[in-house]
């Protein structure tokens, strides 16, 4: 169960985290100046709960292209960086502190896990593959941690019945380590698959599916209509995106969402009634520790994200950041450290999605939103980096 | 003023509509059912053409296109600056200077000496005088190759630049024996340049402008680029690695062992010696000559300046700099519209940075490091990078291990060192090396385009590589009265 959070905590640790962040980062103070606001603007901001005043660092800024590291990360504490999955080729490296790398964790476990639930399959990598990967990601003599081996660390909390459907071939890594030293992967069998669902509908048993949709839907593809009939005993959870068809080195095909729960609801036998509770989506980046609950709506054909309840919400105008009472905009994030010591200067962070705003609070407060996408920063097309829109546009 | 404009192909006969400041343009369109159709037909029409026509014929009839576009006061001219401004967004300075600038060198070179200096670099292994600067050879020469005209030579023409993607059709005219058929794939910005060139020469030889096919497709498009790749026999790609990569995969499919030239990301470097830092008038004239070479194009073409290693201090260096590009900006050549929103970004991630300098117009960011690399840049603008350097050692070790993205090089060093550096660079894979001012203006005719002379590479494999200067002494810009006379 999510602890709530009330708002006089959230003030008095918000207010911890912004004045520790701002000591320790002239980057913030810097975006702070430009925007004329002081400390004290800010703190005065928080009290009033006018919390869209507090500027905020974009996501970007943390992608190794930028070079930012040293005036973004304090590697004053122990910690390492969490290292995003970098769909785009360019990774975020986050230094984050070993408390705060547990609660990511642990949001983790609070969103993936559902109550009564022990037995999951991971339509994901395995915790070993995260493992290979966030060693070889170390940078600048600090350990990295991908933010998707969290998640699953996370998942793993919860239940304990968890199996992953992508693993190392580990015989066969051993004879191509010799040839030209890569690792081999291995992928579950459909029937392993079907075995295992099957054996928890036989024994009445409830089983979340989730993971990466692209790794999902190979397998959905495969499975026939009215094959399971699970009634409320399946749940679905999905996270990390990946509808536009990639995420990270992982390619599928762009994907269709109602077509898709159509389909779940369909090989699943999952009445229409159960997709707003049995149906799930988990927005979160690795530049914040938020991870948002959507559940599906019929009613807007996409899920319905409830923002997280450790973070003030807003959705801001693109180009002044200006927070909007409807409409879309860009999705910011504000959220205080669990225990107020910044070891980033993420407590604010905007980030490049877009998302339509649902339902919204006084001051600006989102409480609901849906249609997350990429926002798209039309930039220079040339024969440099950029052409690969013109020859293929 | 003109609204409506309706480019035709005498092949691709559909088209497509697009509309940019109040501009409705037209463009022809590939039509996959017919491809190997028109490439049947090309090839007869330059088989017919090209054995009735002597090379100096066409020479004439080509010269005379590129003289069109020479003199930027005719009213003709004057109008098309304004079409090409309205339809690729680009500033007018950058269109009239760099863009429409290119035909001038073109169109006053001696015709004698056309393809004297290229061959005397092929055939020799020192350093070649050329009229404007020095030649040099890198590699060498493998005497089994031949020469042989290709039949079909087919041009993916990227869109970050106004000038020399137009010309690429003059690489398929006659150099020593015969003229290939070409085609011509249009990107989707700053396609209007193009078919302006080839509607000119239209007007002036219809049945040359048959030897040639254009229009546009999306980019991948297997059922157009398959048939494409089967027919020809040599391919140049002005493209992204990646768009490249693609291709290259195709061509070893479906049509391994054919010529192709390959033109993807460059990115440019200026090394500035102690003599032009510690002299503040060298220094001026240096630092103007830098802010066309970073803002031409806003920073997408393939020559512009991103690293600039200094022998002196960094910081001081880059806040001229900046001050001076930010001026540019404001006062000559301003950013365009459509790019307006990669300074935004660059913005919202660099303003809160002491490591870059910016301000909130957006439209400029230099950075400075103490330590020097080779950068390469997150996003394509007015955005450059300054680091501080011991000599042009120091540089030769940062950019040697990067040759793929090497192309130009903008020098402000001693003339004692100009030849050196020509040796020092070219090595490293650098092919033009310039002086400040002077990044997007190659000669056609002494330089080569990234390493290659294209119209020879496409008919006979030298197998080398080429590096050239602009300029033979200090003197040949550092009294020249510079364009920026509105700064």
């Amino acid at each position: 169960m999510k602890k709530k959070m009330d708002e006089s905590q959230y003030k008095e640790l918000l207010k911890e985290s912004i004045t520790n962040q701002w000591d320790k980062f002239e980057y913030f103070r810097n975006i702070c100046k430009k925007k004329k606001r002081s400390i004290q603007d800010i703190l005065k901001a928080i009290d009033d709960e006018e919390y869209y005043q507090i500027p905020s660092i974009m996501a970007t800024a943390f992608k190794k292209s930028k070079g930012l590291f040293k005036e973004l990360n304090d590697f004053s504490h122990p910690g390492k960086f969490q290292v995003s999955s970098s769909t785009s080729g360019d990774p975020s490296y986050i230094y984050t502190n070993q408390v705060e790398l547990d609660k990511v964790a642990d949001n983790y476990r609070l969103t993936f896990g559902i109550d009564g639930t022990s037995k999951a399959i991971g339509f994901a990598p395995s915790i070993r593959i995260l493992d290979a990967l966030s060693k070889k990601a170390g940078y600048m003599g600090y350990k990295s941690v991908a933010r998707m081996q969290l998640a699953l660390n996370g998942a793993k909390m919860h239940y304990n019945d968890l199996i992953f459907t992508l693993d190392v071939d580990i015989f066969r890594t051993l004879l191509s380590k010799v040839v030209n030293g890569k690792t081999v992967l291995k992928k579950k069998h459909l029937d392993e698959i079907i075995h295992i669902i099957s054996a928890a509908e036989r024994d009445h048993e409830k089983v979340n599916l989730g993971g990466f949709v692209l790794l999902f839907m190979p397998y959905l593809n495969q499975l026939k209509e009215a094959q399971f009939s699970f009634g409320d005993n399946a749940y679905f959870t999905f996270s990390g995106g990946g509808y536009s068809g990639a995420k990270g080195l992982i390619k599928g095909d762009k994907l269709n969402k109602p077509e898709m729960i159509k389909k779940i609801a369909s090989v699943f036998g999952i009445n229409k009634k159960l997709f707003s509770t049995n149906f799930k989506d988990l927005y979160g980046f690795t530049e914040s520790p938020a991870i948002n609950e959507g559940y599906w709506s019929e009613d807007i054909d996409d899920f319905l994200f409830e923002s997280w309840h450790e973070s003030r919400v807003f959705i801001v105008d693109p180009e002044t950041e200006e927070p909007l009472k409807s409409g879309e905009g860009l999705l910011k994030f504000i959220t205080p450290y669990s225990n107020g010591n910044t070891s980033a200067a993420n407590v604010s962070v905007l980030q490049l999605d877009n998302a339509t705003i649902r339902e919204i609070k006084p001051n600006f407060i989102v409480s609901r939103f849906s249609h997350i996408k990429r926002f798209q920063n039309a930039s220079i097309e040339g024969c440099a980096y950029k052409a690969e829109e013109i020859a293929n546009a | 003023m003109k609204t409506e404009i309706e480019f035709h192909d005498p092949f691709f006969t559909s088209s497509h509509k697009e509309e940019k400041n109040g501009l409705k343009i037209s463009y022809p369109i590939a039509d996959e059912r017919y491809i190997k159709e028109v490439t049947y037909q090309i090839r007869q029409n330059a088989e017919k053409y090209f054995s009735t026509h002597s090379v100096d014929d066409i020479r004439k009839v080509s010269d005379e296109v590129d003289s069109s576009f020479n003199d930027l006061t005719k009213p003709e001219n004057v109008e098309l600056i304004d079409l090409i401004q309205r339809s690729s967004g680009f500033s007018k300075y950058d269109i009239k200077n760099w863009g429409l600038g290119l035909f001038s060198s073109i169109d006053s070179y001696d015709p004698k000496i056309r393809g004297y200096y290229i061959s005397k670099a092929i055939k020799e292994k020192g350093i070649i005088q050329t009229s404007s600067g020095y030649l040099k050879r890198f590699g060498y020469i493998n005497p089994f190759n031949k020469w042989k005209e290709p039949t079909l030579l087919s041009h993916f023409i990227s869109g970050n630049v106004v000038g020399y993607t137009a010309i690429l059709s003059k690489i398929g005219l006659p150099v020593k024996i015969k003229g290939t058929a070409q085609i011509l794939k249009l990107p989707s910005a700053a396609s209007f340049f193009p078919m302006v060139y080839l509607q000119k020469l239209e007007t002036i030889d219809p049945d040359l402008r048959k030897t040639i096919v254009c229009g546009y497709w999306k980019g991948g498009d297997d059922l157009i680029e398959r048939p494409l790749i089967e027919e020809s026999d040599a391919i140049n790609i002005l493209s992204s690695d990646q768009a490249i990569k693609d291709l290259l995969t195709r061509i070893e499919k479906y049509h391994r062992g054919i010529t192709v030239l390959q033109h993807g990301h460059k990115i440019g470097i200026a090394y500035i010696s102690r003599e032009f830092i510690n002299d503040p008038d060298r220094l001026e004239q240096t630092i103007n000559g830098l802010v066309t070479d970073i803002s031409a194009f806003d920073g997408g073409a393939c020559y512009n300046v991103k690293n600039i290693y200094v022998q002196g201090d960094p910081r001081k260096f880059a806040e001229m700099l900046f001050s001076k590009l930010e001026h540019f900006e404001k006062n000559v050549s301003n950013v365009s519209n459509h790019t307006k929103s990669t300074g935004l970004s660059l913005y919202q991630i660099y303003s809160g940075s002491n490591e870059v300098i910016s301000s909130d117009e957006k439209n400029v960011f230099v950075r400075v490091k103490e330590n020097p690399e080779f950068w390469k840049p997150d996003e394509l603008f007015r955005y450059v990078q300054v680091m501080r350097v011991n000599n042009e050692n120091e540089v030769y070790g940062l950019i040697r291990n990067n040759k793929h993205y090497l192309q130009t090089a903008i020098i402000a060093v001693p003339d004692e060192k100009i030849v050196p550096l020509l040796l020092l660079f070219g090595k490293a894979g650098i092919s033009n090396i310039h002086y400040p001012g002077s990044a997007p203006l190659i000669n056609v005719y002494e330089e080569p385009h990234d390493g290659e002379f294209d119209a020879i590479r496409v008919r006979y494999n030298y197998s080398a590589r080429f590096a050239a200067t602009n300029f033979k002494f200090n003197k040949d810009w550092i009294e020249k009265e510079y364009v920026l006379e509105q700064i």
